[in-house]
């Protein structure tokens, strides 16, 4: 199960990475895509135990860093700190589907923060981007309307016994 | 595992900066990129009608308050028009690429279509040539109509990253109508900063902004139109422009195979002479 598991959590990393950069590259509402490599983590991790999560989120953001031109690291240690924050926090969100959408949202803002706030301390210079509030706050709700689709099927994969008891 | 992965994630964006993008980093980055463009070439085929019926289903929002069967037969007519618009679009872009007329016409030229592209804080985009098409770090890419998008900043033998202007780190030299010389300073969104120092002349809307020549771009390239009128103040100017390239649309491009060299005369498929950090391409003021 655990072998199952990992390899689905890579082969979901790998697709989410390749429509991110792909399909998401093209499909922009008021010029901002939603961040599907994060709301992958999001609800891999949710399903993981902390190691593989943390580890999951670590190869997420190093592929999507070495995939594009910011500094190398710098998704990789959001998206570590995202499953991180995920595992810590998900008893407190799975109980209904309002505190998991919840959590879809405040997770993903805080995603999108901290690559603003350590891509600028980076030199990104993330803060000068005239629609970096937007950015923060669109992100999180294309990401929740995302999390409709993508948690309960990440949840029939990786469920395990307790799948049919989890709506989400 | 986690503290060792923060500590691995910020050893490495130390790294890569100090190594202005290049040693291991770089090659680690060329090497992902050579084996993920030609499948990120194939989502993208793939993935262009899903876009176009998107952007058909988006240009139909006024039309909610018919009745659902109507809705749904215009939906459909709609999506099919504006697939064949965008087929048209598209045919006729690919026609400006080709018969693109550059400033310099002796400067070689390399038609390339955009196949993949950055997150929301990543600007940058992937496009489907590479050193076996002849391009190098720095060529200058412009688009169907010749305005400046940006410049190559890692190149694959398939595939190669192009850094645009509007990056929030990036600067390009210009003059303005005026004769003035200045630079336009990226934003991370489609406004750029224009700022001329020392200046005497005021600037006006619509004033066209062309590169001035430099060790990073050709001079005439069109850059940028100025957005709001400005006049000196304290021998200074600061004002919005607008980019003449369309980034959200950007499909197709043309990368100029030119290089700056010392002599003052372009370089064909060769390292600049002068050469550019490939951390800071596309952020460092060229040639000032």
């Amino acid at each position: 199960m655990r072998t199952r598991a990992i390899g689905f959590s890579l082969l979901a990393a790998a697709l989410a990475v390749l429509l991110q950069t792909t399909l998401f590259a093209q499909v922009r509402i008021f010029e901002v895509a939603p961040d599907l490599v994060m709301l992958t983590v999001i609800a891999v991790a949710r399903r993981l135990d902390a190691e593989p999560a943390v580890l999951l989120g670590f190869t997420s953001g190093l592929a999507m860093d070495l995939l594009g031109s910011s500094p190398l690291g710098l998704r990789a240690l959001v998206l570590t700190l995202i499953a991180h924050a995920t595992v810590r926090t998900k008893d407190r969100f799975d109980v209904n589907i309002v505190a998991t959408g919840s959590a879809a949202v405040l997770l993903s803002m805080l995603g999108v923060v901290l690559v603003v706030v350590i891509g600028t301390l980076f030199g990104e210079a993330s803060f000068r981007d005239p629609n970096v509030f937007r950015k923060i706050l669109l992100i999180p709700v294309y990401n929740l309307v995302l999390a409709i689709g993508i948690f309960p099927l990440v949840t029939l994969v990786l469920g395990g016994r307790r799948r049919r008891e989890l709506l989400l | 595992m986690l503290i060792v992965l923060v500590v691995l994630s910020f050893l490495l964006m130390t790294f890569d900066i100090r190594a202005s993008r290049g040693g291991v980093a770089g090659t680690l980055r060329e090497g992902t990129q050579a084996v993920f463009a030609p499948v990120q070439d194939f989502a993208t085929s793939l993935i262009s009608p899903v876009v176009d019926f998107v952007d058909g289903l988006a240009n139909l929002a006024g039309l909610r308050e018919e009745n659902e069967t109507l809705r749904r037969r215009i939906v459909e007519l709609e999506a099919r028009i504006d697939e064949i618009g965008t087929l048209e679009a598209e045919a006729e872009t690919l026609r400006r690429v080709t018969g693109l007329t550059l400033p310099d016409e002796s400067i070689s030229t390399k038609n390339a279509r955009v196949i993949a592209r950055g997150d929301n804080f990543d600007s940058s985009f992937t496009i489907d040539k590479g050193t076996s098409d002849g391009l190098v770090v720095g060529n200058p890419v412009v688009d169907e109509y010749g305005s400046l998008v940006g410049e190559i900043s890692l190149v694959t033998p398939s595939s190669a990253t192009v850094v645009p202007i509007i990056r929030p780190t990036g600067a390009v030299t210009v003059e303005s109508q005026t004769g003035e010389t200045g630079i336009v300073l990226g934003q991370g969104s489609a406004i750029l900063v224009f700022e001329v120092n020392p200046a005497t002349e005021p600037v006006f809307v619509d004033y066209l902004l062309r590169t001035a020549g430099s060790t990073k771009f050709p001079p005439a390239l069109p850059v940028a139109k100025v957005a709001a009128s400005a006049s000196p103040e304290a021998g200074k100017i600061r004002t919005e422009a607008i980019p003449l390239a369309d980034f959200n649309r950007l499909k197709f491009v043309v990368v100029l195979q030119w290089t700056f060299s010392a002599e003052g005369q372009q370089e064909q498929g060769q390292t600049p002479s002068e050469e550019v950090p490939v951390e800071n391409a596309g952020s460092e003021t060229d040639g000032t």
